[in-house]
């Protein structure tokens, strides 16, 4: 094994070493560590409770841009504070 | 330094995917997006790790590096660019190199971009990827490494294996392993549903996955045979080999997957059996891999006995008996207690297809294994061959072309008997019109005849099935034209019409499979050179011989006229190659396609003066079928697997994003299938055709009549010559065969003259002046003349000099010589002639 593979095996396991690292040097609150405590948390729940992320296929789901509470595709006021939800801002 | 620093990198891969399996359960275990974002960027770096190695050994193959043993075994200095390339999956070592490869690049697609179906199941499920990953390099690490070094650099490589130089064989294998990894998937998401309980959605989830896997082990399986028709030189493409099998086991269970997932996301039930199907295909592609690289079942093509095989073995209970033990310990949930519908519902009858599915990967199994076995067991070896494998499977299979027949007629209860009856008219009028057309054209075993009946009912259902829903837009005061009706049909619900037309490929297939399986043809013919010798319809003529040194071998090329019902049709050239670094001898086939037929010579011998052949004939009814319906085949699957917008809902930026990625992504993978596809039918095919537009007359037919003026400045029209035998020689001065031929002639002129036979000499491609010098030179007095334009030539067909042919009395060919003739035999020809 020569010298220079050495060095190169040593380059190359540093390099990916730090790739692995990173995500423990990743500044909390960030938007990287909302996306995956959106996606990791969720499934610590999974077992007996029913998860929050459809398993299956359901409508789309839109929220009030007001209160931010969950709508139906086809409500036309938020029924939490009544703004209208057709033709307006939504 | 390279080979070096290959091996350490798949090191350090296998390192990293081992880390990135821990790292991702640990991330689940502590609810920990650390530790999960580090386990993702460690199936990145697993990656880009393989993908360097795999790019360290293509780099060897380009670069000559001999000294590392596998680039000595199947490259040369001489080996064309685009094969030193393929050689890279040449052999067992590159083969597992690029499957880790594929299988890390799959689990990275997995992590990348998680749709929202697949969300939750991704951390499970790249437990068990980076495991596999980890197992396959391990494996390529430890037992098969592409990066061995011999001790010193020998001058030049062995080459690669003659047998691998077809296009199809360069891309057979990676679309299989494509197809294999891809399994990988699925088998993950039902491993992650269970251990997540999360058993109702996944099949859905992962669907695009199981179609891709599932399209591009179809393309494999298909290239591979039309490889082994084309180059193989049996006259068959599918020989029910244990490789073959490997190959066809999981593409059983993956067909059946994907119609049972269909039921799972309609109806709701068939939970277990997706879960296990997807199990076992991921079991039987390790199957496979053990089967083909451990010499248990021996193989025509089979590698070399490896170590690999206890290892594999391993890995296949460990996954079977786990998978098996999850889904036991989550039965609970597992059970659906739905009404079952009768079997003539449509429901009924996709339950059927699964049954027959399974019937045929067991039918399979068993002919497979059966040889090791009875070997096992009671010491002696019973082989199951390729007719034990077609009377088992024949039947099944046409069980499930009557299923695609039947289905689109039932309704989705078995109370809808009423759809059947008026829908059932074409498929009635199909069958009987097949049938009869087929019994019309000679096809008459019953057995075939029953098949064509079932083909033709499924092949009329689904075109009516079109036919019903293009007409339903066509219709009415807003109706489209047809053709753009058959367009939005297939842009709007590519799963449904992607499915049609892979039925439609699978329809026009089983006609091809009846033709070849039921009514081929094979004989062996010796020839001598210009006798005509019919077979079938048609009426083969050996030419000539020809040899043609090459750079690593000595090609032998045999050409001959074919003639169908008298008819000239074409010429074809047989070649055999003999290679002898590798001390083998490829038998290249040439080939005639037409709708009803491929005619297929093989040469098989040749006697030493060249004027004697042996001739392998093969006659294959209906063969164009099979690679026809492969390629719609495979279209439908592109179809079927092509995203539509509105199945995403995504904010715009960021769908747009994914569907720019996902629609590269997914042109470049049709362009990929499409050029294998084009290569290896268009290039492949037709090998050693040269056609031209008038043949030689043939024995008995009239021999084409012309009007030449002779250099002494007379004309001579053979139609005035009726009544009298004429012996016409075509011949040049730069021809050494017709200069040793010329005594010859003379004496034959001489002797029978005075019997009122004629013979004329015409000079092709020559010039007066030698011409007179010749005549001189041998002292010839019968008429000669040059073939100015060569028109005669032409109409007489001939293929070279010196060709002679013996008219009779009555105008017809009596007997053609290709090459020289000889005293002896003129006078025999001439005497029983005149005698008449």
């Amino acid at each position: 094994m020569g010298v220079g593979s050495v060095l190169v095996g040593i380059a190359m396991a540093l390099i990916a070493g730090a790739y692995l690292a990173r995500p423990f040097r990743v500044v909390r609150g960030g938007t990287d560590w909302d996306q995956a405590i959106e996606t990791w948390v969720a499934q610590a729940h999974a077992e007996g409770a029913a998860p929050t992320v459809v398993e299956e296929d359901t409508e789309p789901v839109s929220f009030c841009p007001q209160c931010g509470r969950r709508v139906g595709p086809d409500d036309r006021f938020c029924a939490g504070c009544g703004t209208p939800l057709r033709g307006g801002a939504a | 330094m390279l080979a070096e620093v290959g091996t350490i990198v798949v090191g350090l891969a296998l390192a990293v995917a081992l880390y990135a399996a821990c790292a991702a359960f640990w991330g689940i275990r502590r609810a920990d997006s650390c530790w999960a974002l580090s386990a993702r960027n460690g199936v990145h770096t697993t990656t880009g790790l393989l993908g360097l190695a795999l790019l360290a050994l293509l780099v060897a193959f380009l670069g000559d590096q001999f000294q590392i043993q596998y680039v000595a075994q199947h490259s040369s200095i001489a080996l064309p660019l685009y094969l030193k390339v393929s050689s890279v999956w040449a052999g067992q070592e590159g083969s597992l190199l690029l499957w880790s490869f594929l299988q890390a690049l799959f689990t990275s697609l997995v992590v990348a971009r998680p749709s929202d179906r697949t969300r939750s199941l991704v951390p499970w499920a790249t437990v068990f990827l980076c495991l596999v990953t980890a197992f396959f390099t391990a494996v390529t690490l430890f037992l098969s490494s592409p990066f061995f070094q011999l001790g010193m650099m020998p001058p030049d490589g062995q080459g690669l294996n003659p047998l691998l130089r077809h296009p199809g064989m360069i891309f057979h294998p990676p679309a299989l392993y494509l197809g294999y990894v891809g399994l990988s998937v699925p088998f993950a998401f039902a491993l992650a549903a269970l251990v997540t309980r999360q058993v109702r959605g996944w099949p859905g989830a992962v669907r695009r996955w199981t179609l891709a896997a599932w399209l591009f082990l179809g393309l494999g399986l298909l290239l591979g045979a039309r490889w082994a028709y084309d180059v193989l030189g049996w006259g068959g493409y599918w020989g029910w080999d244990p490789v073959e099998n490997a190959g066809l086991l999981p593409w059983f269970t993956v067909t059946a997957l994907l119609h049972s997932a269909v039921m799972q996301e309609r109806r709701g039930g068939f939970r277990v059996w997706n879960l296990l199907l997807a199990v076992f295909s991921f079991t039987l592609v390790l199957f496979g891999t053990f089967t083909t690289r451990s010499g248990l079942i021996q193989s025509v093509h089979a590698f070399a006995r490896s170590n690999l095989g206890p290892y594999f073995l391993t890995a296949i209970v460990l996954t079977l008996a786990g998978s098996l033990a999850l889904v036991y310990s989550r039965r609970s949930i597992l059970v659906n207690s739905r009404p079952v519908e009768g079997l003539f519902s449509r429901d009924g009858m996709f339950f059927l297809a699964l049954i027959l599915f399974l019937t045929l990967t067991v039918s399979v199994l068993i002919g497979s294994v059966l040889p090791t076995i009875t070997e096992a067991l009671t010491g002696q070896r019973y082989e199951a061959g390729p007719d034990w494998f077609d009377r088992v499977t024949g039947p099944q299979f046409a069980a499930l072309v009557l299923v695609i027949g039947v289905c689109p007629l039932l309704g989705s209860t078995a109370s809808a008997m009423r759809r059947l009856r008026s829908r059932g008219l074409p498929g009635l009028l199909g069958a009987a019109l097949l049938t009869a057309g087929a019994a019309l054209a000679g096809f008459t075993q019953w057995v075939s005849l029953v098949g064509f009946a079932i083909i033709g009912l499924a092949g009329a259902t689904t075109l009516a099935e079109y036919v019903r829903d293009v007409a339903a837009r066509s219709r009415g005061p807003a109706g489209e034209n047809p053709l753009r009706a058959l367009w939005s049909l297939f842009g709007r619900n590519r799963r449904k019409y992607g499915g049609y037309l892979v039925h439609t490929g699978v329809i026009l297939m089983a006609l091809g499979i009846v033709g070849t399986r039921m009514y081929a043809l094979e004989t062996e013919l010796v020839l001598s050179s210009g006798k005509p010798v019919p077979v079938a319809d048609y009426t083969l003529v050996f030419e000539e011989l020809g040899g043609e040194p090459a750079d690593d071998h000595l090609s032998t090329w045999a050409s001959l006229a074919v003639y169908r019902n008298g008819d000239y049709l074409t010429r074809l050239e047989p070649r055999m190659d003999q290679y002898v670094g590798f001390d083998q001898t490829v038998a290249l086939p040439a080939l005639h396609s037409s709708l009803r037929e491929d005619l297929y010579l093989v040469l098989a011998g040749w006697s030493e003066n060249g004027a004697i052949a042996t001739f392998k004939v093969f006659v294959n009814p209906l063969a164009s079928f099979l690679w026809f319906g492969g390629l719609v085949f495979l279209v439908g699957g592109a179809v079927a697997v092509w995203p539509s917008a509105r199945e995403e809902r995504v904010p715009a930026p960021q769908a747009r994003r994914r569907m720019l990625g996902t629609n590269v992504g997914l042109v470049v993978g049709l362009l990929v299938v499409v050029a294998a596809g084009v290569a290896m039918w268009g290039w492949g095919a037709g090998f050693g055709i040269e056609a031209r537009s008038a043949g030689r007359p043939l024995t008995g037919q009239p021999a084409p009549d012309f009007t030449l003026d002779l250099l002494d400045g007379s004309t001579l029209a053979l139609a005035d010559l009726r009544g009298q035998v004429v012996v016409i020689n075509f011949w040049a001065t730069w021809c050494p065969p017709c200069e040793d031929e010329m005594p010859d002639l003379q004496v034959s002129w001489s002797e029978y003259q005075a019997e009122g036979v004629v013979f004329v000499g015409i000079a092709f491609d020559d010039e007066e002046a030698a011409v007179q010098k010749m005549i001189s030179r041998f002292g010839l007095t019968y008429p000669m003349a040059l073939d100015v334009g060569g028109n005669i030539s032409a109409a007489y067909g001939i293929t070279g000099v010196p060709e002679t042919f013996v008219v009779d009395a009555q105008g017809n060919v009596a007997h053609v010589h290709i090459g020289p003739v000889s005293v002896q035999e003129l006078r025999d020809e001439l005497e029983s002639l005149l005698e008449e």
